[in-house]
């Protein structure tokens, strides 16, 4: 179809006066937005509102705070745009971004819509996003960058400046102000972007408010000095919290670095990279509730790898594929007066170089040094009598109690006591085809 | 408007400007030319004449300039003008308005012709979409909403209005289907990669209706963030008794949540393995049935938490075994981190000689369930048991077990069981730095526990035998 000098020139105003106004308008028959998308219909170029873009908006501020602010509220003006659903997506990837724009203040900022804010699809452009106050996000928000990228080379960056509080949390997801208990946010994620605490902020996404439906995917902490992920509070059962990196990069970690701290049962932490540069902060990742899963975890630097209940109890947690390199321990079961720690799954730990140990049991005082370990299981306290306490474990560790499995007779000398051994050659095993090691020998049963 | 500030005159102005300059740099005399199908993205190009102009970008199609009196008739009006390889149609323009989707009709059905098959990714917009005919998701359909609510408060949100109509016979009624019988990927007479992420589907406790079912659709295909609402009937069933081969190797299934009342089940998947389901929140009041059934092998359920039913995830109460398809029952599965409250088992192992709620047994023709590794169980107060397993007749009961950190179920021989276990409600292996001195007794259902000592003298291994822990070596 062409497009006619009329039409081209009632679109063009249309889109001007619109821009200009900030309000809705009819033309043609059509109600135009601000930040509507133009589309083509059967006679020509009409417009859709199919999302916001937050650029075409004009704003007091020309930060993209501002910009995305004024969307937010012009999805929730039902009066003004009531073809709105008091939602939608919010398209901030044309909004100029750079630390020579630094938003004044959160997106939102400033008094709610009555109906409290909207729930958003909000895209982020690529670039540095310079910001000095955190963002606290609402129920229904979906932030999504343009990809995380790796540290320092990030795509999308929400970067701290000069003036950001440090001991406050870059991004919060939900929060009582948003959600007064006893209700609870939902809905809220973030996924493709960095956080770039640049030696100014100190901590990167608090979860202490959203639960179902919140989660976090592919998202860079980097040049954090404190804690890069909290999920705590109101969050439980919050996540998955997936594909997720830590890089202290270039600023000095201290003792209270922490990659990512669990305080409450998740749908799972999977895919999770902690780096430090140096081996003084206590541990890379804190577990301190039951009901979680830790996969594919793999740490650099950092003391302990995962630290599992040196704040609250941890009981019914499971880990899978933990790695670490570097001083530490990969592992580390605390045993702190006041704090259970039991029924800990951990498959396939490995000390990737130089770690300490590869699993430090403090609940049984066990310390395993092994390159890897297939599955290391601790079960529960039992009393033995009166005299001391045992407790159900299954390692397959060569450095414990564990059972071996061979053709032939065990030869040579044992290392573990109490370690037992099945002979299954139908003649190679002599008399005997259950062994134990006995104060350093094999002796058949 | 225009009064309220400088700053807003200023911007009226220099509009003023922009309209006078473009019709300075697009003369009558020099009309652009381009062109655009409906839907088309309108951008900017050198058109015939030379000059700047929007034409239509096939980028996506917006499916809100199309006619319809509903969002399925406009979404389907949409799909038709898209071309047959496959297309991105934007509905996130439309406001459903609470407006029903004609009855019959569904974005890929108009209610009079054949089925769309097309490929096409779906963006829906925020807001509540009522439909009252199943949404098949044909072959390479990828649906994504706006996001998943608790409540359905916001986001996208399918709703339900009853009476609600399945789009295949023989098939449960759920209000969205991955593919049907006449998927033809190729000749593989199945769909592949078909998926919906962020909706929350509001079943509005219709009788007997599912959420999202797949019979139909293997590899690429998930559900992901996906909020199961007032689901009267099944929330995600994945293969069936009677049909238990066709989702095989689907998903995985991510981040599902299933609220609903006294009736109906969070999940079933039956058959082959599929890509398992990584985490899953399954909440009912009153439900005195299963939250899980699984019935397929090779399936891993992970990051699991079930509150208000009477069972959690029940393994092997459904026959599933098919002359000359292969043995298709609940074998070599893991489940890693299953939490909640139940009023009986928070898991349950069937066996087929075994006839006990939720379990059949009898005559049914159930499979016995072989291999199931279980890491870290956790149930709350007030459920009965924390694992029965009927295979291998063990309790462990919430009052000593209300946290299990491992077990496993092996196969039988010789009249039992290989079985592992970290609970102290069972034989076990306990380990201790210390020498277990003379006498000393034993809990009765440690009876065949093994006790290694790591001390460096003195005797090594000791059982439980009879109640008093006795020298092995």
């Amino acid at each position: 179809m062409e497009i006619t000098t009329k039409y081209r020139k009632g679109w063009i105003s249309l889109t001007a006066a619109v821009l200009a106004l900030g309000s809705a308008l009819s033309v043609n028959g059509q109600t135009v937005y601000p930040g509507d998308t133009a589309i083509f219909n059967s006679t020509g170029v009409t417009n859709s509102h199919s999302f916001i873009d937050a650029s075409a908006l004009s704003t007091t501020g020309t930060d993209i705070c501002s910009k995305i602010n004024a969307a937010l509220l012009n999805l929730a003006n039902s009066t003004r745009y009531p073809l709105y659903n008091d939602g939608g997506v919010i398209d901030a990837r044309g909004v100029a971004v750079g630390t020579s724009r630094p938003c004044s203040s959160s997106p939102w900022s400033g008094t709610p819509p009555s109906t409290g804010w909207p729930s958003a699809t909000i895209l982020l452009p690529a670039g540095v996003i310079a910001i000095t106050t955190g963002w606290a996000l609402p129920s229904g928000t979906r932030l999504i960058g343009e990809g995380a990228g790796t540290s320092g080379a990030s795509l999308t960056t929400i970067q701290a400046q000069s003036g950001f509080v440090s001991s406050n949390w870059m991004i919060q997801m939900g929060s009582t102000s948003f959600c007064p208990l006893p209700s609870i946010c939902y809905g809220v994620s973030i996924q493709d972007l960095t956080l770039d605490g640049n030696s100014v902020a100190a901590n990167g996404i608090l979860n202490n408010d959203a639960a179902s439906f919140s989660y976090v995917n592919r998202v860079n902490l980097y040049r954090l000095s404190g804690t890069g992920l909290q999920v705590s509070g109101n969050a439980s059962y919050s996540g998955p919290y997936s594909e997720i990196n830590f890089d202290t990069g270039s600023i000095a970690p201290g003792l209270s670095t922490l990659c990512a701290s669990i305080q409450r049962p998740t749908k799972g932490v999977h895919g999770l990279r902690c780096v430090s540069t140096s081996s003084v902060p206590v541990a890379a990742v804190k577990l301190d509730a039951g009901n979680n899963s830790l996969e594919d975890i793999n740490v650099e630097g950092f003391g302990d790898g995962v630290l599992v209940g040196s704040n609250s109890s941890a009981q019914g947690d499971v880990l899978v594929n933990v790695s670490k390199s570097g001083a530490g321990n990969v592992v580390h079961l605390a045993k702190i007066t006041g704090n259970t720690v039991s029924d800990i799954s951990i498959v396939a730990a490995s000390n990737s170089g130089n770690a300490t140990f590869t699993i430090e049991d403090d609940v049984t005082g066990t310390s395993i040094s092994d390159a890897s370990v297939a599955i290391y299981v601790l079960g529960e306290s039992q009393p033995i009598g009166s005299s001391f306490t045992s407790h159900t474990r299954f390692t397959t560790s060569s450095s414990q109690p564990a059972w071996g499995v061979g053709p032939s007779s065990p030869m040579g000398s044992c290392m573990n006591n109490g370690a037992i051994f099945s002979c299954t050659g139908p003649t190679t095993c002599g008399v005997h085809y259950l062994y134990v090691c006995k104060n350093g020998s094999w002796v058949g049963l | 408007m225009l009064g309220e500030c400088n700053k807003c005159r200023v911007m009226w102005v220099f509009s003023c400007l922009i309209v006078a300059v473009c019709s300075l740099a697009f003369p009558k005399g020099a009309q652009a030319q381009c062109v655009g199908q409906p839907g088309n993205n309108a951008v900017l190009r050198m058109c015939s004449n030379g000059a700047f102009g929007p034409t239509g970008s096939t980028a996506l199609i917006d499916a809100s300039v199309f006619s319809g009196t509903d969002i399925c008739a406009k979404i389907y009006n949409a799909l038709q003008s898209a071309p047959t390889a496959g297309a991105i149609i934007d509905a996130r323009g439309i406001n459903p308005f609470n407006t029903p989707c004609a009855s019959g009709t569904s974005p890929w059905y108009n209610g009079v012709s054949g089925y769309i098959d097309k490929p096409s990714y779906l963006l829906l917009p925020t807001g509540t979409i009522t439909i009252s005919y199943t949404w098949v998701l044909p072959d390479k359909t990828r649906v994504a909403g706006q996001g998943a609510s608790t409540t359905g408060q916001t986001g996208t949100v399918l709703s339900a209005l009853s009476p609600f109509m399945g789009a295949t016979s023989g098939y449960p009624v759920a209000m969205v289907q991955f593919g049907d019988p006449s998927c033809m990927d190729g000749n593989s007479g199945v769909c592949f990669d078909i998926s919906m992420e962020d909706v929350s589907l509001n079943g509005n406790s219709v009788s007997g209706l599912g959420g999202i079912l797949n019979f139909n659709a293997q590899e690429l295909t998930y559900a992901k963030h996906i909020n199961f609402y007032q689901v009267a009937g099944t929330g995600l069933q994945i293969d069936s008794v009677s049909l238990p081969y066709q989702g095989q190797n689907s998903g995985p299934y991510i981040d599902i949540s299933y609220s609903g009342g006294s009736t109906g089940t969070c999940a079933s998947i039956t058959g082959y393995e599929i890509r398992g389901i990584h985490g899953i929140s399954c909440t009912a009041t009153g439900n005195n049935g299963a939250a899980i059934l699984l019935d397929a092998a090779a399936t891993t359920l992970e990051d699991v938490n079930v509150s208000g039913f009477g069972y959690g995830i029940v393994l092997g109460s459904q026959k599933n075994t098919v002359t000359g398809k292969g043995d298709t029952r609940a074998l070599g599965d893991t489940l890693l981190n299953i939490s909640g409250t139940v009023t009986n088992d928070l898991i349950r192992i069937c066996n087929p000689s075994v006839t006990s709620n939720p379990c059949p047994g009898g005559s049914t023709g159930l499979s016995p369930v072989w291999d199931v590794t279980v890491l870290a169980a956790t149930s709350g107060s007030g459920t009965k048991n924390t694992i029965q397993d009927d295979m291998a007749s063990s309790t462990l009961p919430n009052s000593t077990d209300a946290h299990v950190a491992m077990y496993m179920l092996g196969e039988y021989k010789n009249g039992g069981f290989s079985r592992f276990t970290s609970s102290k409600s069972y034989p076990t292996w306990l380990v201790g730095s210390g020498n277990i001195p003379t006498n000393t007794g034993c809990a009765a259902n440690l009876t065949g526990s093994l006790y290694s000592s790591t001390a460096s003298s003195g005797s090594a291994l000791w059982v439980c035998v009879a109640g008093s822990w006795q020298v092995v070596k």
